[in-house]
């Protein structure tokens, strides 16, 4: 187990490159990767002998867990003296009947004998073809507690940073877990604890012509736009309501009571329902409740003034301190390991105006403070500051 | 009224700018041109490709016909003998990659890049025919084995992307195309560092051609083929290629076009020597252009229906650097060369490669470049101190008109000879001025003189003369 814990983790950060690796039969490869059509080892292969037949019947293992491969080709390649009258292509040909008889059809098995590279020692290599890629449409940056994804709600798995995301796919975060995708077109999302959202189309065509479609089926996302070209459509969809970017920077939230919020920080947000759709300029919000038509737009509370801690080391968890925003009932404290949130973010709420830090937040830790009003509308973000605390 | 004292005083004449300043100033606007030209990237600088264009294409003399290099064409005659559209199946490539091998060519560089795996449709149904019948135990009885065997010979043999594979490896000697992606939205997929083999040890920051990925072949015939290069061209602003990009930097590395690539594996032992000349002119050094009909050329329907053993097929192929690719009607890319020579694409990787190996790449970067400055600045300053010294405006002009031949002839001997191309307008312009603002200022001299003249016989009248013999 303490070996399979890296091949895990490169998995996790490696994002499209598929690495297969057991402790059994991975020593017989060295490491086994499919990249861009190539079977990559973690070896070279020599083109006989045992260790070469136990490889072989490793990598057709890990080609048959892998429908999407279509075909593979075993290459020889052989320096001249051996390639001569049909060795390299005999020892290519055992080497595909390996994996024949290891599972893989041999329909699908090819081998051939191109000329070595002069001065290199004689080598097995391997190359694979595979279904067209669905291309993907958003990719986990960041992820703090427990996330996951998958085609239904029955079928979600866990997912990790660099992990990536399909049209049509759930994306889901628990309880006590946020996270932030990046979009194909470099718009980002911050996905807030207990929210559900669906990856609905995304497309990108010429001149930064861009469709981005999100459908947020419980909790809240908060969403940086891309600049989109002439033509671009950017929207949130929730059960009753429609957000339409004309801008950068705003929150969408699905409330339980199947109404939706809408908080604009920059630009115009078009909320659309059945009954009308009003647009929502930067520092305003707006919300819509089943069957009624959008509320005009009301302003956002503004940013709390922070009182401290600025900076510094503390031995015992500091209180968080800020000065009362008119019109707020209570306050988002937020602290995350990176000044933009994304990392390990941890969310509070608070009643006061100062906050204590649990005592289990060692470290360094950026914090900020959000005011929110008596109907849940969240207002500006305050200003950022760090504290490290070491007990 | 008086005189204000902010204002000059009547009378008085601020000091005019003399000849010689007039005749400096328009030798400077000569050489900020030739200036501009070397700065950005040498001449032909941009009006003087015209020029350029009607210099290397009609009096520059053209890429001789070469005896080892050969086009196989994908041509009107091939596509309607095979009955196929374009694109040609992987079958009918696997094919023609055999009869090529079958020849013994030393290299077959292809203008093709197969970027996508050939359909499996019908292989996967008789996948699935076959899986059925082992499924149904009919395999186990003799009259069903034999259909398995056959039914497993037929999907081998209709697997194109495998026979492709298998006769790019044959041949051993393919070189095949890739594209530098410089769109932002391509058509084709990207591939990742390293796919094409090794990057050449070159520096890659001060390369003309620029790519953000780069995309190639299916890596089962990457794997296959002897190696990859890039097919892209450098296109001007007026749509004519004059430059080819032998070497493209991609995210830090540099890879070998459709031509270095062939030439690297013609002639591994000069491996430095080739890359020293592939990167001239930041790696897009000019070209010399071909005479028409220089390249001989074989219709891929031959290749493919010939005997094996055609004795003139041996004697277009054995041994020969051939060049593959597409040119008929409408499906060739319109590349158009200097003095609007309408070429294939494949031609043009054809000729670089030997402008390439005989050294006839032309330059006009870097010191070449610099030569240009300085010498449009050495003509420009000996006329004009030939100019202080000369009496009259016609000894002015000759003298303009001889540095004029003198620039020109110095121009298009470097350029025909050594391959050094300079800028030609800059100085010419520059004489021009020079020789105007002379003419100017010896016109208004003469008329000042003329002037004072007049008025020293107004002031001091004189008698007429009167002829002989007539009284007064």
């Amino acid at each position: 187990m303490t070996r399979t814990l890296p091949w895990l983790m490169v998995f996790a950060l490696s994002g499209s490159q598929a690495w297969a690796q057991d402790t059994a039969q991975g020593d017989a490869c060295g490491g086994l990767r499919f990249v861009n059509g190539r079977v990559e080892l973690g070896r070279k292969l020599e083109p006989k002998g045992p260790a070469t037949e136990a490889c072989l019947r490793h990598v057709a293992e890990a080609l048959t867990a892998r429908p999407a491969i279509r075909s593979v080709t075993v290459a020889a390649r052989l320096p001249d003296a051996e390639r001569l009258d049909g060795q390299g292509l005999a020892v290519a040909k055992a080497a595909a009947d390996v994996l024949v008889s290891a599972g893989v059809a041999r329909t699908r098995v090819s081998a051939v004998a191109p000329p070595a590279v002069p001065g290199e020692p004689g080598q097995l290599q391997l190359a694979y073809v595979e279904r067209p890629a669905q291309p993907r449409v958003a990719q986990v940056r960041a992820a703090n507690g427990d996330v996951s994804a998958g085609p239904s709600a029955e079928a979600l798995k866990p997912r990790g940073v660099g992990d990536s995301l399909y049209t049509g796919e759930l994306f889901q975060t628990s309880k006590d877990a946020s996270a932030e995708l990046e979009l194909a077109d470099t718009s980002r999302v911050r996905v807030m604890a207990d929210s559900l959202l669906r990856l609905g189309a995304i497309e990108l065509g010429a001149n930064s012509k861009r469709v981005v479609r999100l459908e947020l089926m419980r909790g809240s996302v908060e969403t940086e736009a891309a600049p989109g070209g002439e033509g671009s459509v950017f929207e949130v969809r929730t059960r009753g309501a429609v957000a339409g970017v004309r801008g950068t920077q705003f929150r969408v939230s699905a409330q339980e009571d199947g109404g939706s919020r809408l908080e604009t920080l920059e630009g115009k947000v078009a909320l659309g329902a059945d009954q009308g759709e009003v647009e929502v300029a930067g520092g305003h919000g707006s919300r819509v409740m089943p069957g009624a038509a959008p509320e005009p737009p009301r302003p956002l509370l503004t940013a709390p003034l922070l009182n401290g801690p600025r900076g510094g080391s503390f031995t015992t968890p500091p209180k968080l301190e800020w000065f009362t925003v008119a019109g707020a009932k209570t306050y988002r404290v937020e602290l995350g390991r990176t000044a933009d949130f994304a990392a390990s973010m941890h969310t509070y709420e608070a009643q006061g105006q100062a906050f204590t830090v649990p005592t289990d937040l060692t470290g360094k830790w950026f914090w900020r403070v959000l005011p929110v009003d008596a109907d849940g509308f969240i207002g500006f973000p305050s200003k950022i500051f760090a504290f490290d605390l070491r007990p | 009224m008086p005189p204000s004292p902010e204002s000059p005083a009547r009378g008085v004449r601020l000091p005019r700018p003399s000849p010689a300043m007039w005749r400096g100033l328009a030798g400077v606007v000569g050489l900020a041109l030739a200036g501009v030209t070397a700065v950005t990237g040498g001449a032909p600088g941009l009006f003087e490709r015209g020029l350029y264009d009607q210099a290397v294409s009609r009096l520059l003399p053209g890429v001789p016909r070469s005896a080892d290099l050969v086009l196989v064409e994908v041509d009107d005659r091939a596509l309607s003998a095979l009955g196929e559209r374009w694109p040609l199946s992987r079958a009918t490539w696997a094919r023609a990659f055999r009869a090529m091998a079958a020849q013994r060519p030393a290299a077959v560089a292809v203008d093709v890049v197969f970027d996508q795996p050939g359909s499996r449709d019908a292989l996967e149904l008789g996948e699935d025919v076959l899986g059925a019948l082992r499924d149904s135990g009919l395999a186990d009885q003799p009259a069903g084995a034999a259909l398995v065997a056959d039914l497993e010979a037929r999907l081998h043999a209709q697997d194109g992307d495998a026979r492709l594979a298998e006769s790019l490896a044959e041949n051993g000697t393919v070189i095949l195309g890739a594209a530098a992606l410089t769109e932002d939205v391509s058509l084709m997929p990207p591939l990742a560092d390293g796919v094409l083999g090794s990057p050449l040890p070159l520096p890659v920051d001060s390369l003309r051609l620029q790519a953000r990925e780069v995309a190639g072949s299916i890596a089962p015939l990457r794997m296959a083929a002897q190696g990859s290069g890039t097919l892209n061209m450098l296109v001007d602003a007026d749509g004519i290629i004059r430059r080819y990009p032998y070497v493209v930097g991609v995210d830090g590395h540099v890879w070998p076009s459709l031509a270095l690539a062939t030439a690297l594996r013609l002639m591994p032992e000069q491996f430095e020597s080739l890359l020293r000349r592939a990167t001239l002119d930041d790696g897009a050094p000019l070209m010399r252009l071909p005479a028409p009909d220089w390249l001989p050329r074989v219709s891929l329907a031959d290749v493919l229906q010939a005997d094996p053993r055609s004795v003139g097929l041996d004697l277009a192929l054995r041994g020969k650097t051939v060049f593959v690719g597409v040119t008929a009607t409408g499906l060739h890319g319109q590349s158009t060369l200097p003095g609007q020579v309408a070429v294939p694409g494949v031609e043009i990787h054809a000729f670089a490669l030997d402008n390439l190996r005989a050294d006839r790449l032309m330059r006009s970067s870097g010191l070449v470049a610099l030569s240009g400055l300085l010498e449009t600045a050495v003509v420009l300053l000996l006329f004009g101190w030939r100019c202080r010294r000369s009496r009259t405006l016609r000894a002015v002009a000759l003298t303009a008109l001889g540095f004029g031949v003198l620039h020109v002839g110095l121009v298009g001997w470097l350029a025909a000879d050594f391959g050094w191309v300079l800028p030609l307008m800059p100085a010419c312009v520059g004489l021009g001025l020079m020789l105007l603002v002379d003419s100017a200022a010896r016109t208004e001299e003469l008329g000042r003189q003329r002037g004072a003249l007049r008025r020293l016989f107004v002031r001091y009248p004189q008698a007429a003369p009167v002829p002989p013999g007539e009284s007064r």
